[in-house]
């Protein structure tokens, strides 16, 4: 999630997100429409001389990159030493390295890039490539968050709702995740959402609360949707709506989460937002317990099933996600 | 932990010359190293000196550091060698010398080159020149070196005086040429140790 954000904020180009999401691909070149080729173009040929190394790294010629980014990182350009950091932290055409890539980081950091202090920042907070060092993770997301950068806002708050490296204080905290949460930063819509419901730091505002939690939901956060279903089932914040309930926590249950999976499992079973459909409630308890999650209430509520329905739940499950083999119909 | 104390020899100087004002310098405050540069050296005047030098600076917990052939450190009786010289050469002498002598890195000529020697994990890194004048990016090296990077950094401050020595966060400081040209080494030191806190 947080690398996500990281990404879309160093480059906005399609091509690079292509590269980055497979940098062993072995043709460098984008498939993208001829813009992209016009974009980069212009990127390397048209505008500053930074442009070069970008345009390398674009299109995955990230030893490229590096070399025509060491001399003006040398010369202390904060984009070039982010940029050899990148490199080194994802091990780019190089091997990972995180000790370098703090080097360099923390030099760029220096230099007031906010990426590399909210990086740099990270690594010191998992004790990656460094010596761990939480106070250090804190100061460097306040200098990053100072600049509005999202996910730095956003860990910055967590370290002000954990209260150990930094004063406990949840109206900041509620301050800082408000702020990421309006940069579409889905775990910070999630937790504010949470913040807002509870009343911690903030005064409790359920709709609101609802609000970013759908937010987040609508981004993909999985715990976000199946907080957000049950909002819409209970009417917390939300006009209740069951049909819309099922289908966050469908989306839930797909995506594998197992609380999910029971509580779509247990609408099924009593046909509320959804048909009445026992099998396929039992195949989702079925899934659930595989993860070794299990709910009396849906047990009791699957007590009545009958052996033949019970066994197409499991065969269900067996294959799931994908369909079991149909048998060839003797008629056709 | 406070910073350390790392001399550098004047370059071609011979014992009759140096030994009084070393004797006089390991008296005065806790030296951590010594560094012998072969510049200015024949290879018998090399030997001579260090011949001199390496008892009287190991007895009082002095690490004698040389330059020049890894096999000399052990022909010598030094503690270790620093090499100035490029990446295949450091890891050459970390491969002939370490874990039972030190190897330090010198002539640093960039972060890069900073971040590829000290991978191969020397002793240390000396940032800056053994004599003259000092880049100041040199110190701007060091002291990044020093915030992200555990292996310990030398900054090397060749006119060095109590006012103006600063470790900028570095393990160790480097002094040399401004402390022989003093007319009382020893109280020069004693002048920058104060500067620096320095525990005698």
């Amino acid at each position: 999630m947080k690398r996500t954000l990281v990404l879309l904020m160093l480059v906005a180009t399609p091509a690079f997100a292509q590269t980055l999401e497979d940098p062993m691909a072995p043709s460098p070149i984008p498939q993208g429409t001829g813009d992209d080729a016009v974009s980069v173009s212009a990127e390397i040929f048209g505008t500053g001389r930074r442009d070069d190394a970008y345009g390398a790294f674009q299109r995955g010629y990230f030893l490229t990159a590096l070399q025509l980014a060491l001399p003006r990182a040398e010369a202390n350009d904060a984009a070039a030493q982010t940029l050899i950091a990148e490199i080194y932290a994802r091990g780019l055409g190089v091997s990972e390295n995180l000790a370098r890539a703090s080097g360099w980081y923390a030099i760029a950091a220096k230099n007031g890039d906010v990426l590399a202090a909210f990086e740099l920042g990270m690594l010191y907070l998992d004790g990656n490539g460094v010596p761990r060092n939480p106070a250090k993770a804190a100061d460097l997301f306040k200098q990053a968050a100072d600049k509005g950068y999202a996910a730095a806002e956003y860990n910055l708050a967590l370290l002000h709702v954990e209260g150990r490296y930094l004063r406990p204080d949840l109206s900041e905290a509620a301050r800082l995740m408000k702020a990421a949460a309006d940069k579409d930063l889905a775990s910070a819509q999630y937790d504010y959402g949470s913040m807002l419901i509870e009343g911690a730091g903030v005064p409790p505002d359920a709709a609101a609360g609802a609000r970013y939690v759908g937010l987040a939901a609508k981004q993909g956060l999985i715990a976000a949707m199946v907080d957000y279903a049950t909002l819409l089932y209970l009417g917390q914040g939300i006009a209740k709506n069951l049909e819309e309930a099922v289908g966050w926590y469908r989306s839930a249950a797909e995506s594998g989460n197992a609380v999910a999976q029971v509580r779509l499992g247990k609408l099924m079973a009593v046909g509320e937002g959804t048909d009445f459909d026992l099998t396929h409630a039992a195949m989702w308890r079925a899934l659930a317990r595989r993860q070794g999650y299990s709910d009396p209430q849906l047990d009791k509520l699957l007590a009545s099933i009958s052996a033949a329905d019970l066994a197409a739940a499991e065969e269900l499950a067996r294959f799931w996600p994908s369909e079991p083999p149909k048998a060839e119909s003797a008629g056709g | 932990m406070n910073v350390q104390f790392f001399l550098v020899a004047p370059p071609g100087t011979e014992p009759a010359q140096f030994m009084s004002p070393l004797k006089s310098v390991l008296a005065t405050a806790a030296v951590s190293a010594l560094l012998l540069p072969r510049e200015g050296h024949t290879d018998a005047s090399y030997k001579v000196l260090a011949k001199a030098v390496i008892p009287v600076a190991q007895a009082a917990n002095c690490a004698v550091l040389i330059e020049g052939e890894a096999g000399l450190v052990k022909a010598l009786g030094a503690d270790g060698l620093q090499v100035s010289g490029d990446i295949g050469e450091v890891k050459a002498a970390i491969a002939a010398l370490k874990p039972h002598h030190v190897v330090g890195a010198a002539s640093i000529a960039s972060r890069h080159d900073a971040m590829s020697k000290g991978e191969l994990g020397p002793d240390y890194l000396f940032f800056g020149p053994t004599s003259g004048i000092r880049d100041p990016e040199q110190r701007e090296m060091a002291r990044w070196w020093a915030e992200i990077f555990e292996i310990p950094a030398v900054l090397s401050d060749p006119l060095a005086n109590a006012e103006t020595a600063a470790s900028e966060g570095a393990e160790f400081i480097a002094l040399g040429e401004s402390l022989w040209a003093a007319s009382d080494p020893a109280a020069m030191l004693a002048k920058i140790a104060e500067a620096l806190k320095v525990a005698a």
